[in-house]
């Protein structure tokens, strides 16, 4: 625990994306508030409760969630890189041709 | 003599590609996915990893699902794309018509002090409170000028029967003017049928006006939460609706609920009056925000989560009656089901992106203020003017709809930009609502993960999700869904 | 089963491939005689100036200078109207004039090869056949109501169908037209281009999807990429306002993707003009893959009651052909329509004390004659 009450979470910057963790931090923030600090080689999070009367141990549940959260956010962001092109082909299409719209 | 290959021999060989899909986790390692074109299926948390790893067997079942669905290809799948694009362009056909529903309030005089009501006057003073005939014909002019060719003209108040002259007056002049312009216009009344007599519904019937109608649920329920003169507000509903049958036809009158604290406890209760009454329908609505004070955090996630409890014993009572033989629907399940089933918006202002306010709907205020939305109106009154777009009395047309408050509201809100939104599984099936996130949070956008919007459609969402494993629910939702 | 293609007993004039439409009328003016042939019924004298005449073998007197035929009982059920083609003594029968269901074939090339094919393909040259069929339809009535064109893959004819349609719809044009194809040809626009610009009143074209799964749809058709052709095909007829068809044979490979075909139609090709599901027709490659392909019809009744449900919740009309009503339960039964060419209709033993043949979607021959669904039951 940091001195402020707030969990320290480390994670590698070569494994994982900054903007994956703000959005992780961006679905967590009804229950956390996270400060994200990039420092060479390492992402500092530093996770507050946002709710009253948070223990110990549910700030380590919500590490668990926010590290789960960040998983996902790869995740997402690795579909979102490898269909971006079929996408934009897609959007193409959608908006040039006519005729079974009535 | 022809050579038959075996099934084998067409399975498709080389790497597939991903088609866009976004996921989102359900509880027992179940996943959620969505495609391009709001089509969802459920996979395991194994399988959407090795989805994603390019690791899926060829052979199984699940590839072809996930072929067939259009939430992977083969290269040489062209099909497919062409039938996204296709899927894509239905779902968004809707925008090219613009603005459908207009709401007329035409008086803010009540005979009702309904608890949870922000708008209404118990005054005698027509003049300060009802539409004048001169701000009814300019609302009439921006009307025709909407390009859509269904119109739907809602009368709101108040009690809009206590003005109901000026009903008469908007409606024939309406019918008048449209002879030239030859839309398809439906016209609806608000009223709690209190005060609904034999010349009104004459003139309904020669109209073709329909009547919209509040039931909260049984007696006690319903009078509580609608104090009127005599506090006979249910009995004064029952006897209109019979009246109003009579002369209309049932189809004509429908019924729409206004959840209250303390209807969370009575969910079946009131789906019984409903049934008891008559109706084949409910709207389970969900608490609107706007009655109260804006809450703290706690407050309202607390209500969210309350209410989606309420909400899910009361849909499997209903499931429950389908499964014995009634037919009931649940109107709310069905709107968003069909967008679940189907690529075609069912309308729904409330629910669509971008914003209906505005593009579906558009509310002309009594004394010629012109709202995005029925909230929009009511927030004024709760001393914010955020969405009010301009006068009848002092702008045109292209003023209103292109508003700075308009536009930004529907930019800022437009959920495929929108942080969280633009990732969830549940986008196509939701919609923006700037109205009520300015009002929580302060920004058109809000933020999402406070969102009681949210959560009322990620809960709901995962609730029909779990009662489609059962096949009996599936088909009832599919129906649902596809007769809305 | 009525046999349409035979061999005469004994014939004489030219061998040339000539169409003669059939009349019995003795009296009909001399000018038109010249064109028709005389279906000679019993013993009386035979009309002069016919262009030939159709005799039974006991005939005396055959007039000179013109083609006689002697035909098998077989052909017995020819009548006042029907138009038949005579090549070297072989006859064909193209087109009988009390039949609802006249279908003409186009050719026998296909780029499929179903599994269960009843009219398995032959990659010979013949496009004599779309010739013979351009003089029918100048012989065809144009009261004549409806007229089926199959193949093969008639698509293959290229510019030739373009043709042929053109005139159909000049010489019969208040006849409804049904066009059996793969649908592939029509994924290139040009060709779907020159369909449209017929602009026939009254054409369908009835295309088979076999599966939502492309690799199951392109094993049952034997090609690869024939899905994805397919159903670019059927998008460039829709995006063109053509009339289109989607068929299902209901056979073992096709039953169990159903409902998910069903609702692949369902969110993709709601636009489709009408669902046909079909029976199978035990002949040709069904016949040789039976193994493969059969299934009692009774076990795929909650499967198929499923995928009807769900096109008719999303308002896809659907028929059912060729299905013995029994085998259907209530519910698929009021989609069933009675359908099969009566020249391929029969029924057995078991129909026999049923009381609703006059209802039922049929049966064919060949099902009587090589396999049918041990659940036959009439009704009482």
């Amino acid at each position: 625990m940091a001195e402020d009450n707030g969990l320290s979470v480390t994670l590698d910057a070569q494994a994982y994306d900054p903007w994956a963790v703000h959005q992780a931090a961006y679905r967590l923030s009804d229950r956390l508030a996270i400060q994200v600090a990039i420092d060479g080689n390492t992402i500092q999070c530093t996770l507050y409760p946002v709710t009253e009367g948070t223990n110990s141990h549910s700030l380590l549940v919500a590490r668990a969630d926010f590290l789960r959260e960040v998983t996902d956010q790869m995740l997402r962001a690795r579909i979102r890189e490898a269909t971006e092109p079929v996408r934009t082909l897609i959007l193409a299409y959608t908006f040039s041709r006519s005729g079974l719209q009535k | 003599m022809t050579r038959f290959l075996p099934a084998e021999d067409y399975l498709p060989s080389g790497r597939y590609e991903l088609l866009p899909f976004r996921f989102e986790r359900l509880e027992g390692e179940r996943v959620l996915l969505s495609n391009m074109a709001g089509e969802a299926l459920t996979v395991s948390s194994a399988d959407l990893t090795t989805l994603v790893n390019g690791d899926l067997d060829r052979s199984g079942a699940l590839f072809s699902r996930l072929r067939a669905n259009h939430f992977l290809r083969q290269p040489e799948d062209r099909a497919a794309l062409e039938l996204l694009a296709l899927k894509l362009r239905t779902r968004y056909a809707r925008l090219r018509d613009f603005t459908s529903l207009h709401l007329f309030v035409v008086t803010l005089r009540c005979d009702h002090a309904c608890r949870y009501c922000q708008v209404s006057r118990q005054s005698a003073d027509r003049a300060s409170f009802d539409m004048s005939r001169a701000t009814a014909d300019r609302a009439i002019d921006l009307l025709f000028r909407s390009p859509n060719q269904a119109l739907k003209v809602e009368f709101q108040g108040g009690e809009p029967l206590l003005n109901f002259d000026l009903i008469r007056y908007v409606v024939l002049s309406i019918t008048e003017r449209n002879r030239q312009h030859k839309r398809d216009i439906q016209f609806v009344i608000t009223t709690t049928l209190s005060l609904i007599s034999d010349d009104t519904l004459a003139f309904c019937r020669e109209h073709r006006i329909v009547l919209s109608a509040s039931l909260d649920g049984p007696e006690d329920l319903h009078n509580a939460n609608r104090p009127r003169p005599g506090a006979d507000s249910h009995a004064r509903f029952v006897a209109g609706l019979e009246k109003a049958r009579d002369v209309l036809g049932p189809e004509a009158i429908s019924a729409l609920m206004t959840t209250t604290a303390a209807s969370l406890q009575r969910g079946p209760g009131i789906v019984d009056e409903y049934l008891r009454l008559g109706f084949h329908g409910i709207f389970l609505r969900h608490l609107s925000p706007y009655g109260f004070a804006l809450k703290t955090k706690s407050y309202q996630g607390y209500d969210t989560a309350r209410w989606l409890e309420f909400y899910e014993e009361t849909l499997t009572y209903i499931i429950d009656l389908n499964r014995s033989g009634v037919r009931f629907t649940e109107q709310h399940a069905a709107i968003i089901l069909r967008k679940m089933f189907s690529c075609h918006d069912p309308g729904y202002v409330d629910l669509m992106n971008p914003s209906g306010a505005g593009i579906a709907a558009i509310v002309f205020n009594y004394d010629g203020g012109v709202f995005a939305s029925d909230e929009s109106r009511m927030l004024m009154e709760m001393g914010d003017d955020t969405f009010r777009l301009g006068s009848v009395h002092e702008h045109g047309y292209d003023e209103i709809f292109s508003a700075p408050a308009l536009l930004s509201a529907l930019e800022d809100s437009f959920t495929l930009s929108a942080p969280m939104c633009a990732d969830c599984a549940c986008e196509p099936w939701c919609g923006a609502d700037p109205v009520y996130h300015h009002a929580r949070h302060g920004d058109p956008l809000g933020r999402k993960a406070e969102s009681g919007f949210c959560q009322r459609m990620k809960g709901m969402t995962r609730i029909f999700i779990k009662a489609m494993e059962d096949p009996f629910v599936a088909a009832l939702f599919r129906r649902w869904a596809l007769s809305c | 089963m009525l046999t349409l293609n035979g061999k005469a007993l004994a014939w004489g004039g030219s061998a040339e491939r000539t169409l003669w439409k059939l009349t019995s009328n003795p009296g009909l003016p001399v000018v038109l005689r010249e064109k028709m042939a005389f279906l000679q019924r019993g013993d009386g004298p035979l009309p002069q100036g016919f262009g030939a005449y159709i005799l039974p073998p006991e005939q005396q007197g055959i007039p000179p200078c013109t083609h006689w035929f002697h035909l098998p009982p077989d052909f017995a059920y020819l009548a006042e109207g029907d138009i038949i083609s005579v090549n070297a003594g072989r006859i064909r029968t193209l087109w009988r004039q009390n039949s609802p269901h006249n279908a003409v074939l186009l050719t026998e090339r296909c780029d499929n090869n179903c599994v269960m094919c009843s009219q398995p393909p032959k990659n010979i040259e013949d496009d004599w056949l779309v010739a013979e069929a351009m003089d029918l339809v100048r012989m065809i009535p144009p009261s004549a109501p409806v007229l089926g064109f199959t193949g093969g893959e008639p698509a293959l004819l290229g510019q030739r169908l373009i043709d042929l349609l053109a005139l159909t719809r000049a010489r019969l044009p208040t006849t409804a037209v049904h066009l059996l194809s793969n649908g592939r040809g029509f994924a290139d626009p040009a060709f779907s281009d020159a369909y449209a610009e017929i602009q026939h009143p009254d054409l369908m074209v009835g295309i088979p999807l076999y599966a939502a799964d492309p690799a199951q749809h392109d094993y049952i058709v034997q090609a690869r990429g024939a899905f994805d052709q397919t159903v670019r095909g059927i998008l460039a007829l829709k995006e063109r306002g053509q009339r289109v068809e989607v068929r299902v044979v209901l056979h073992r490979q096709t039953i169990e993707g159903l409902p998910a075909l069903a609702q692949f139609i369902a969110r993709n090709l709601q636009f489709i003009d009408q669902v046909a599901l079909m029976g199978l027709e035990v002949t040709g490659f069904a016949r040789a893959n039976l193994d493969q392909v059969w299934i009692d019809p009774a076990d795929y009744r909650p499967t198929l009651e499923n995928a009807v449900a769900l096109l008719r919740d999303y308002q896809v009309p659907v028929r059912i052909y060729n299905h013995p009503l029994c085998l259907l339960g209530e519910m698929a039964a009021q989609y069933s329509v009675k359908s099969i060419s009566d020249w391929k209709n029969e029924y057995v033993a078991e129909c026999a004390a049923c009381t609703r043949r006059q209802d039922c979607g049929g049966f064919f021959s060949s099902g009587a004659r090589y396999r049918y669904s041990p659940s036959l039951r009439p009704f009482l």
